[in-house]
C-alpha cells in the first residue's frame, strides 16, 4: 500500500514535510552567499566588522542621554510639518482634522516658552503633552504625532541632526523598538514594526527631515492608557559612497502615556455561502480610517479555506468603490493579513491596511455581491 | 519577515542570507518538484539566490517576497531543464532515473511527486507544500485559476483511484 493519502489534510501533511538537505545544495548555497557578501563588499553597501566595531565604541562613548524639550518652533516649519504629516499618513490635510476626541490621533504639543518647558521637563511623569523628546551629541528626535485604529499604529518622528549632517531618504537608525510599560511590545505576524524618512519633497531642511514608523499588529492592540516608548538607536548615514556609518551613536528613548484609542465601525454581515464561498460566513466588518477588518467563521478544511474568495467592496456615498481590486482578491489567506482563529469567539479574521487614511463619513457601506450593508 | 525583506532590499547582505535560510525548506520542496538529482536542484536554488540578489531592490511589496522568490525558483527550474534537453540529442537522453538521488527520508515526498503528472506536479507542491492559493499559483506559473482548480481536483481523484487499486 502506497504510503501517501489524497485528502487535503494528508497531502499538505505530505508536502510541506521539511525535506534534508544534501550536501551538495548546501555547498552550492554556501558558495552563493560567498558571492554576495563579496558583491556586498565591492559595492562598499555593507556594515561590516569594521562598521560594528566603530557602532560599539561609540555607543560606549556615548553621552547620557537628557530629556529635552525642543524649542519653539517657526510657524514656517510648522506649515511643513503639515506638508510631512500629509506625506507621512496620506492624508490631504484631512488628518488635520482629526481631533483628539475622536481618538484617532494624538499630537504632542509644542512648549510656547521657557516657562512651559521648564513645566514640562520638571513634570516627567505626566508625558501626556509633553512633546517626548531627546538630544544626543546635538541630534533631536521628537515624537510629534501618534495615529492608531487600535491595528495599526503611525508614528510620526521629527528628526533634527547638527549643521553639517545631511539627512537623505537612505538614511536608517540601526535598531528601533516600542516598548510598553517598559516590556517590548509585541507586534508579531508579518509585518511587525518598519520605517523610513520621508522623501526630499518634504524635507524641512538638509538637516532637518521626518521619520515614518510603521506598526502592524496581526490582532487589535489596545495601547491607549500605557505607558510607550520608542527606542531609536544609532543614526547610520550613507557617506555617498554606499557605505554605511554610524554617524550619532546612542539610544533616543520617546516616552509618552497613549491616550489615541479609536474604536472602528462594525458592519454586520452575517452571510453564508454565495461569494462567501461554501464553508464560511462572513460574521462583520470593521472598519476605521486606517484599515478594515473582516471577521468570519469557517466550517470547512484547513485547505478548502484557500480557495474560497470574496470580495468586499467599500463604496462611497457617491457611489465610488475605494478599495483596489488587485489588493484583495481573496477573502481568505490574502498577502498575510489573516490570523488564526481567536480563542474568544473562535472567529478568524482577516485585515489590511488602507493606502490612504479615510474620511468614514464618505462611506456609505459594504457592498458584497451587490448587495449594500450601510456603515451607521 | 518582512524587516529582513526590506533590509535586504536595502541591500543587507546578512539579511538576504538569513532570508533565504529561512525560506529554504521551501526552496527545496520546489526544486525537488522539477528534478531528481540532487546536483540538479542545488544548481537551481544557487542560480536562483544569486538573481533574487541581483533583483530584490525591484521587489515592489515585501509581502510578495515568497511569491516572488518562488517564480524566480520555478523560472530557473525550467531554463535548466530546456538547457538540458537542448544540449543533449533526444536519443541521448538518460532514462528517467528508477529510483531518486537522495536520503531515505525525502523518498515519500518524492514517490508522491512521481506518482502526479508531471503537469500537476508543481500545482499541487505550491497549494498544498506552500499555502499558495489557486490565483497566486495563475500568476506564478501563468495558467488559468480554473485550469489550477480543476487540475487540483483531478489530481486528487487520480491519486485517490489508484490508491483504492492498490488495497
Amino acid at each position: 500500500m502506497k504510503k501517501y493519502g489524497y485528502a487535503p489534510e494528508q497531502l499538505r501533511e505530505q508536502l510541506s514535510c521539511t525535506l534534508e538537505e544534501p550536501e551538495v545544495v548546501t555547498m552550492k548555497m554556501k558558495e552563493a552567499y560567498e558571492e554576495i557578501r563579496a558583491d556586498e563588499n565591492g559595492r562598499n553597501k555593507k556594515r561590516n566588522g569594521r562598521y560594528r566595531q566603530l557602532a560599539g565604541v561609540a555607543a560606549a562613548a556615548a553621552a547620557v542621554a537628557v530629556i529635552a524639550v525642543t524649542p519653539v518652533m517657526a510657524k514656517g516649519i510648522g506649515k511643513a510639518w503639515d506638508a510631512v504629516t500629509a506625506a507621512i499618513f496620506g492624508a490631504d490635510g484631512k488628518v488635520q482634522e482629526m481631533h483628539e476626541s475622536t481618538g484617532l490621533s494624538q499630537t504632542f504639543e509644542t512648549p510656547q516658552g521657557s516657562a512651559d518647558a521648564e513645566k514640562n521637563h520638571s513634570e516627567k511623569t505626566d508625558v501626556k503633552t509633553s512633546l517626548p523628546s531627546q538630544t544626543i551629541d546635538g541630534m533631536t528626535v521628537s515624537l510629534k504625532q501618534v495615529l492608531t485604529d487600535g491595528y495599526m499604529l503611525y508614528l510620526s518622528v521629527d528628526v533634527e541632526a547638527p549643521e553639517g549632517i545631511k539627512i537623505d531618504e537612505s538614511n536608517v537608525f540601526d535598531r528601533m523598538e516600542l516598548l510598553e510599560d517598559g516590556k517590548p511590545c509585541e507586534f508579531g505576524g508579518t509585518y511587525g514594526i518598519n520605517a523610513c524618512f520621508v522623501e526630499d519633497e518634504y524635507a524641512v531642511s538638509d538637516n532637518h527631515r521626518a521619520y515614518k514608523v510603521v506598526c502592524n499588529a496581526d490582532k487589535g492592540i489596545q495601547l491607549d492608557g500605557k505607558r510607550l516608548t520608542l527606542e531609536l538607536t544609532d543614526f547610520l548615514i550613507d557617506r555617498g559612497k554606499q557605505e554605511f556609518e554610524t554617524a550619532i551613536a546612542g539610544t533616543w528613548a520617546l516616552e509618552w502615556d497613549m491616550s489615541a484609542a479609536y474604536r472602528g465601525k462594525t458592519v454586520t454581515i452575517d452571510l453564508k455561502g454565495g461569494k462567501c464561498g461554501a464553508h464560511a460566513t462572513l460574521k462583520s466588518v470593521d472598519i476605521t480610517p486606517l484599515s478594515y477588518s473582516l471577521y468570519y467563521d469557517y466550517d470547512g478544511t484547513n485547505m478548502e479555506l484557500f480557495n474560497d474568495s470574496l470580495w468586499v467592496e467599500f463604496v462611497t456615498k457617491d457611489g465610488r468603490v475605494i478599495n483596489e481590486r488587485g489588493n484583495q482578491d481573496s477573502l481568505i489567506i490574502g498577502n498575510g493579513g489573516v490570523t488564526g482563529k481567536n480563542q474568544e469567539d473562535e472567529l478568524y479574521c482577516s485585515r489590511e491596511s488602507f493606502a490612504k487614511i479615510l474620511d468614514l463619513d464618505e462611506i456609505a457601506g459594504v457592498r458584497i455581491d451587490g448587495v449594500m450593508y450601510p456603515v451607521k | 519577515m518582512e524587516l529582513l525583506v526590506r533590509r535586504a532590499m536595502r541591500g543587507e547582505a546578512d539579511a538576504f542570507i538569513e532570508l533565504m535560510e529561512q525560506t529554504k525548506p521551501a526552496l527545496l520542496r520546489v526544486a525537488y518538484g522539477y528534478f531528481k538529482a540532487d546536483a540538479d536542484v542545488a544548481d537551481a536554488i544557487g542560480e536562483t539566490i544569486l538573481n533574487a540578489w541581483e533583483h530584490i531592490g525591484e521587489l515592489r511589496k515585501p509581502a510578495y517576497f515568497k511569491t516572488w522568490l518562488t517564480r524566480i525558483l520555478i523560472n530557473n527550474c525550467n531554463r535548466l531543464l530546456r538547457e538540458a534537453r537542448r544540449v543533449q540529442p533526444m536519443d541521448e537522453l538518460p532514462e528517467p532515473a528508477g529510483v531518486w538521488d537522495s536520503t531515505e527520508s525525502n523518498l515519500e515526498f518524492k514517490e508522491l511527486i512521481e506518482s502526479l503528472p508531471e503537469n500537476d506536479r508543481m500545482i499541487f507542491v505550491l497549494h498544498y507544500g506552500e499555502g499558495f492559493t489557486t490565483k497566486e499559483i495563475s500568476r506564478t506559473l501563468d495558467i488559468r485559476e480554473n485550469t489550477v482548480k480543476s487540475r487540483l481536483r483531478r489530481g486528487r481523484e487520480r491519486l485517490r483511484n489508484e490508491l483504492l487499486q492498490t488495497i
